[in-house]
């Protein structure tokens, strides 16, 4: 059966809703008109919307929405000690931008970073949620090194902090781990090195584990992950065009495919036909199917989510119903 | 470094690359407006007497080439949007931090009705003798920063823009700009799509006999270096001093053909920079550039800092080039 899942960060904000607003707590916790502990229960209030909405359209795997992420690697960054955190640079290809971590020190993992807004989240969630940190190589992209002054050292430093956490989570119960490596579609040359510190960050994990790539494709580099420990790889179909290439050149491949179907970075609604087409070839090709929009989804408006997660939805629905009923 | 005499009064001018800070009571405007509690008539006033401030500000401090300080706009790419046809503005999106902004969204054809930036240049340019820059948005960055739910493709996206952003340029110069400066901050995303950014320049500069300038920000230069020296304008303005000034040794390597608009401020931080930083990256530029062809400015607009921050960095520029001035001339 094909599965539904989400990346891993929400839209923080609705234009309109009960609750107070996240955007508008951080704004008065700032000026230091909001306690962390009132601050700490609007994240938690909107972990439990978020939760919600992605339950009642149908999502199968969701996420706690990672509300609290400003990005992929500040929250884990900020609290690894040998971090310090600087000024803004862009994020990937996106107008959007986030503050640059600083290695200015040998890295240190102290203690679980993500696992208790884990259990909090898992202990709100009627449906499986995953628990979702950044690859090595991504977070030693996404990262400014002053001290290791050597990219396989501080990648591998990285995994293995990575897996400290992701051991955490598993014991916190999350049943799925789920690595992002959007750096790799940037820097393909570099496959051989995010490949060792994956196998290194997946070291010992039973639960289910793999990597979410976006931005881009992995043409000329697939094949090296097929002979790896992960158990899902994750596509995006939407940005370019190379990761249906690979897979119209294999009849099948030896993991569970993650695909990136919805467009999380434009505003336009799929056409159902052209979504039902590409699922539908995409799920020959793999013994299990995960299908999501490409991104995270913070880059749309609030408004587009629920158009665009219910159409993903409803098309793997059919997909999923018995041959006739289709 | 450059021999002492030769630095003529027309070299090494000063000028800023666009937004000004709001002053808090247009800041309130805005939001009452927004609110519907304020009329339109009456936040137009306040944003005419903040564009009077910024003029005489700008004067005050001794700048060679103003701006309006862009009071009547919000974002860049969705001022434009928001007076041309074809664009809705979406939901609220978030930047970085927790910093959001509305993107336009292209629903149908992009037109443009009306000229849109025109009264508001003529009127900053009625409020001073000093030569005003009109400013526009590139139509790569609007392409870019946008959502698109009716072209076929980026670049007949882009094309259109450029259109459009050209008519506007044309009725600029008519109403008498010397300067048009057209933003592409966000050419620098994407090193493979430079060669449209290229050809949608080429239609937005086309004919102008004003001086034109772009300013690019955020971004791998190594990466459209020396691609980018053939978008059409007269001048390219880049920010170095957040990079302290390290841009400057590729331009060693590989010859900028053109006038260069030379970011001095780190406008990210609130601290006045150092008058001895800023001389050193201007004398850096020196050793590349004749005066005549180095524009000294911000890193990037100023809309982030309060107007105390902006106006004491500005000052502080304005002072460091006339000291290089004095010293080049033999003072």
């Amino acid at each position: 059966m094909i599965l539904t899942t989400v990346i891993g960060n929400y839209p923080k904000i609705t234009e309109s809703t009960s609750l107070p607003s996240i955007r508008q707590a951080i704004h008065r916790h700032d000026e230091d008109r909001l306690t962390d502990t009132d601050l700490e229960k609007i994240f938690q209030e909107n972990t439990v919307r978020v939760i919600q909405e992605q339950e009642a359209l149908g999502i199968d795997i969701i996420t706690d929405g990672q509300l609290r992420w400003e990005d992929i690697v500040t929250p884990l960054a900020s609290k690894i000690e040998g971090f310090k955190i600087n000024g803004l640079t862009r994020f990937f290809n996106n107008n959007v931008y986030y503050r640059q971590p600083v290695v200015v020190g040998k890295l240190l993992w102290r203690s679980p970073i993500t696992v208790e807004n884990y259990r909090f989240a898992k202990s709100q969630a009627k449906h499986t949620l995953k628990a979702t940190l950044p690859g090595p190589f991504t977070f030693a992209a996404l990262s400014d090194d002053t001290f290791y002054h050597n990219e396989r050292t501080l990648v591998l430093a990285l995994a293995e902090i990575l897996n400290q956490e992701a051991k955490a989570l598993e014991a916190a119960g999350a049943p799925i781990i789920q690595f992002d490596e959007p750096a790799l579609v940037f820097h393909k040359e570099k496959a051989a090195l995010a490949i060792e510190g994956l196998q290194k960050a997946m070291a010992g994990l039973k639960v289910k584990k793999g990597i979410r790539t976006y931005f881009g494709d992995l043409e000329g580099i697939f094949d090296s992950f097929l002979d790896t420990d992960m158990d899902f790889i994750g596509l995006d179909f939407v940005s370019t065009e190379g990761n249906r290439n690979i897979l119209r050149k294999r009849k099948s491949i030896s993991k569970a495919l993650g695909a990136g179907c919805i467009d999380a970075r434009n505003t336009k609604l799929e056409n159902p036909k052209i979504l039902k087409d590409l699922i539908q070839e995409l799920v020959t090709k793999t013994h299990q199917l995960y299908v999501s929009p490409n991104c995270g989804l913070e880059f749309l408006p609030y408004a587009s989510i629920a158009p665009k997660l219910s159409r993903l939805v409803e098309v793997v629905r059919q997909c999923n119903a018995p041959v006739g009923v289709r | 470094m450059q021999r002492p005499g030769r630095c003529p009064v027309s070299a090494l001018l000063t000028t800023s690359v666009g937004s000004f800070p709001k002053p808090d009571y247009l800041k309130t405007a805005r939001n009452d407006f927004y609110r519907g509690k304020l009329e339109k008539t009456k936040l137009h006033e306040l944003e005419k007497q903040a564009t009077r401030e910024v003029i005489q500000k700008q004067e005050e401090i001794g700048l060679d080439i103003l701006v309006d300080g862009e009071m009547y706009r919000g974002d860049m790419a969705t001022y434009f949007a928001e007076h041309l046809e074809g664009f809705k503005i979406s939901g609220l999106v978030r930047s970085y931090g927790n910093r959001y902004y509305r993107k336009p969204v292209a629903l149908g054809k992009i037109r443009r009705k009306d000229p849109i930036t025109v009264s508001w240049y003529t009127f900053a340019q009625s409020l001073t003798q000093k030569p005003v820059k009109g400013m526009l948005t590139g139509p790569y960055t609007i392409m870019d920063w946008s959502f698109d739910e009716t072209y076929p493709s980026r670049r007949a996206f882009a094309l259109d823009l450029a259109q459009v952003i050209h008519e506007e340029a044309l009725d600029l110069e008519k109403a008498g700009a010397q300067y048009i400066q057209i933003d592409e901050p966000a050419v620098s995303t994407r090193p493979e799509e430079i060669d449209l950014a290229i050809e949608a320049m080429k239609i937005v500069t086309k004919g102008l006999k004003a001086k034109t300038i772009t300013h690019i920000c955020y971004g791998d230069f190594e990466k459209i270096y020396p691609q980018m020296l053939s978008l059409a304008v007269d001048q390219i303005d880049l920010e170095l001093a957040n990079r302290d000034f390290a841009l400057l040794d590729l331009f060693k390597k590989q010859p900028f053909t053109k006038e260069i608009g030379l970011g001095v401020l780190d406008v990210h931080r609130h601290e006045t920079d150092s008058k001895e930083k800023i001389k050193k990256g201007i004398k850096k530029a020196l050793e590349i550039f004749p005066p005549e062809r180095i524009f000294v400015d911000p890193d990037c607009g100023l809309k982030t800092r309060t107007p105390e921050e902006a106006f004491a960095k500005l000052k502080v520029m304005v002072e460091a080039r006339n000291e290089i001035r004095r010293e080049l001339q033999g003072g």
